[in-house]
């Protein structure tokens, strides 16, 4: 799963809208078209997109496929802050050394 | 499986030890936001490609931690829910997203022999059902170079 790939997949408003109503519960193509006024086909392009980003998971029940955010999404944004946050820290330890040093010659 | 779709709500946690006491580590970390937090990287103004002009944490529980952008507009990134001077503080961080979006930080300073150990664990990701969106909202308010200048586009602004 790339940033910039969920990104510009997200840009889109009716792939937001996607996203948000398979946050709430998996769906197929047929019951994602119907709450939508855009075609069929528009609707299984965009879930190309948002699955060629890495967003979604696809299961088979039979003949039909169900779509669901996948997972993973959760571990990507968790990973991302963990190394926010290393990096973030490693700037305050840094100031805090010169500090104490600064502390030190007075 | 069920463990991989688990494991990614449970919190960040994340230690260090600096050499100074904990009333001062606790003002450099609050008082002293400017002086270490990578703005030009991690901060609404990175959007642009450009510094914040100031951050500021106000100093008292239901506060709010505020960058002040390059362009003088004051933006609200967490608001502050718990306040101890040289112990820790908390607060719900909403940058990039609605307030009520918020995941949690709780940040404690403890004193050691050498110094003070800060404890930062960032959690409330139990409630997030949609991770992706969240990350990318959040990189969109924090992270110019990994979103709006991701890919060839901005390959100018990622390597200046």
């Amino acid at each position: 799963m790339s940033y910039g790939l969920i990104l510009s997949a997200l840009a889109d408003p009716t792939r937001r809208a996607i996203v948000e109503q398979l946050a709430r519960e998996p769906k197929s193509v047929g019951e994602l078209a119907h709450g939508f006024p855009v075609s069929r086909p528009a609707i299984s392009q965009h879930l190309k997109v948002l699955n060629d980003a890495g967003v979604l998971a696809v299961t088979s029940q039979g003949a039909r496929r169900v779509y669901r955010l996948d997972p993973k999404g959760m571990a990507e944004l968790r990973q991302w802050l963990d190394s926010l946050w290393d990096t973030a820290l490693a700037a305050f330890a840094a100031e805090a050394e010169t500090m104490a040093k600064d502390n030190q010659r007075k | 499986m069920e463990d991989f779709d688990t494991t990614p709500t449970a919190p960040i946690h994340k230690t260090i030890t600096v050499p100074l006491p904990p009333d001062h580590a606790f003002e450099l970390f609050t008082a002293g936001i400017n002086k270490w937090w990578p703005g030009d990287t991690h901060s609404l103004s990175a959007r642009d490609g450009r510094a914040p002009r100031q951050l500021d944490v106000d100093p008292h529980q239901g506060g709010r931690i505020w960058e002040t952008t390059h362009d003088g507009k004051r933006h609200a990134w967490a608001r502050i829910t718990d306040w101890q001077p040289g112990r820790r503080f908390a607060f719900n961080w909403h940058v990039g997203q609605e307030e009520e979006d918020a995941t949690h930080v709780v940040v404690a300073f403890s004193q050691t022999k050498t110094g003070t150990r800060v404890d930062l664990t960032h959690g409330g990701f139990d409630g997030v059902t949609d991770g992706a969106t969240m990350m990318a909202s959040y990189q969109t308010g924090w992270d110019h170079v990994l979103t709006a200048c991701y890919g060839t586009a901005c390959q100018g602004v990622v390597t200046a």
